[in-house]
């Protein structure tokens, strides 16, 4: 019979629904998951979502995500728990499942599903999928306004603007060696290479004025002016490309923020 | 019973941790939370938050078990409940790991229990206040009355790990060796003294032979890898001494203490 377990009856986890935000808002998470996981509540949707709450809480995500994705669309708790799961599988790297849910949602929160729809397809760096979630964005409402004016900064840094070159980079720095490093943006290492390389330069053209070409004294400073000019050439088209990944990690750590952060003004 | 209290309580916490009997704390620990959600009056929420913190201390998650006594009301307790409180809160900030904070217990602890003499030695040597800590260990093992170890226990002490400057390890620094020879290093310090040296002689010899760009420039270039990093190399050894002598020390005072009451109790 439902409802009663081996030990006796058991009851609705509703008596006890405060306390349980009690224990989260006051960081006692592992007594509200302890609490919530205990087998003396009747096993309904709402407690389903409650310990996927307190999972997500806890930055158990896995969990959270499973939990979430297990609350019915007739649930109270479905468009909380489907944003959030959505949010969720977004950190752990899942961004095709959540889009499908989403797809299929229709209920009052519009704007906000665009807004993780545009999150996603960011991420998965999916230009077109960006503009056609982007068009739910209304700029006017303040839990969303943010995260819309975000995405499109990052949409037109990506998409719109011309990105930094390995190759001019590695060109600038055999034109005057470090100038690709200052180009990626790193203006002391691309200073520092131009006096290393500048005095191995003046080591060995001493060398050669005084020793001549064929002496050891000039090719050896010779040898390592050539390994260090190549190498900062090598070094300035790589310096470029994790230029261009840390500037793509950390766009992607600003939509996952903002993907995120909304839902705390959202759902109060 | 005094080195079960104190010196096995880690192993009787993790035991605890794997027992059967470990999920009842937990589930005791929510229901004791649940009598302060509740409203209950002053005396029974500090009576539920002290249960509370010895459930988590059985669960061996003693960071919670003190977070737990900070939140007991002291000022509706006897000074003797307060003390015992402050006590425990030492004591479990001790097995944390959480040193400094629990020297910030220890005069308002108080020292009327043997227990309370040794916790304050340990507490005190592992944040590395080892004169405060001497007195305590010395008045610890001279609890029942004079004991005979005692000198060796002082001469320990004796030997505790000097503090190091780091603006006294940075000044000597700028001659090679001497900032490594303070710091210990003295293996260290002679590479470095060579390299340093080699870098020297690459200066002289290119000057005296009239190669003044390559004396100047390469030498330049050689010292800025030897001298700059004998000093960055200085500053990270005075932060790794200062941060792991007062626990090598700890823990040798532990065994040593230990040793003295296995002692004291065979007598």
């Amino acid at each position: 019979m439902p409802g009663i377990s081996a030990q006796g009856l058991k009851k609705p986890l509703g008596e006890d629904f405060e306390f349980v935000n009690y224990l989260i808002e006051n960081d006692l998470k592992l007594d509200a998951r302890k609490l919530v996981w205990s087998p003396e509540y009747i096993e309904t949707d709402s407690l389903v979502f409650v310990r996927g709450w307190v999972e997500y809480q806890l930055k158990e995500l896995e969990r959270a995500r499973d939990l979430f994705a297990a609350v019915p669309q007739e649930s109270a708790f479905y468009p909380k728990a489907l944003f959030y799961g959505t949010a969720v599988s977004a950190h752990l790297g899942d961004y095709d499942s959540p889009v499908q849910r989403l797809e299929q949602y229709s209920g009052p929160y519009a704007e906000l599903k665009g807004v993780q729809l545009a999150g996603l397809a960011l991420l998965r760096d999916d230009p077109e999928a960006f503009r056609s979630a982007a068009r739910a964005f209304s700029y006017s409402d303040y839990a969303l306004c943010a995260a819309e004016q975000e995405f499109d900064k990052i949409y037109k840094s990506r998409y719109e603007s011309r990105q930094k070159s390995p190759l001019l980079a590695a060109a600038a720095s055999a034109l005057v060696p470090g100038l690709g490093k200052i180009y990626a943006g790193k203006t002391g290492e691309g200073i520092s290479s131009l006096l290393l390389i500048g005095a191995t330069g003046a080591i060995t053209a001493e060398h050669w004025i005084k020793d001549g070409i064929s002496d050891w004294k000039t090719i050896l400073p010779g040898l390592i002016t050539a390994v260090l000019y190549i190498g900062n050439i090598y070094g300035s088209y790589m310096s470029v490309s994790i230029y261009n990944t840390d500037l793509k990690n950390a766009q992607n750590t600003a939509v996952l923020y903002n993907v995120h952060i909304p839902l705390r003004s959202v759902f109060k | 019973m005094l080195k079960t209290r104190l010196f096995c309580i880690m192993c009787i916490s993790l035991c605890a941790l794997y027992s059967s009997r470990a999920q009842d704390w937990e589930s005791m620990a929510v229901e004791l939370e649940r009598t302060v959600w509740s409203g209950a009056g002053l005396e029974e929420t500090n009576t539920a938050l002290i249960g509370k913190a010895g459930c988590y201390f059985q669960l061996g998650r003693y960071a919670d078990a003190s977070s737990t006594l900070s939140r007991v009301r002291l000022f509706a307790l006897t000074p003797e409940e307060r003390q015992e409180v402050l006590y425990k809160q030492e004591l479990y900030m001790f097995l944390s790991g959480d040193f400094q904070q629990a020297s910030s217990l220890i005069e308002e602890a108080g020292d009327e229990t043997r227990d309370a003499l040794l916790l304050h030695s340990l507490v005190l040597a592992y944040s590395g206040k080892y004169d405060e800590s001497e007195i305590y260990a010395a008045r610890f093992v001279s609890w029942d009355g004079p004991c005979e170890r005692l000198p060796e226990l002082l001469k320990f002490y004796e030997g505790h790990p000097r503090h190091r400057s780091a603006s006294t390890a940075m000044a000597l620094s700028f001659v090679p060796p001497l900032g490594h020879f303070y710091n210990g290093a003295y293996g260290e310090g002679l590479l470095s003294l060579g390299l340093n040296g080699a870098a020297a002689a690459f200066v002289v010899a290119n000057l005296l032979g009239g190669y003044w760009v390559t004396g100047i420039l390469g030498g330049g270039i050689m010292l800025n890898y030897t001298f700059m990093g004998n000093q960055e190399r200085n500053a990270a050894l005075v932060r790794r001494h200062d941060a792991n002598d007062p626990i090598a020390f700890g823990d040798s005072l532990r065994v040593l203490l230990s040793d003295i009451c296995n002692n004291c109790a065979n007598d």
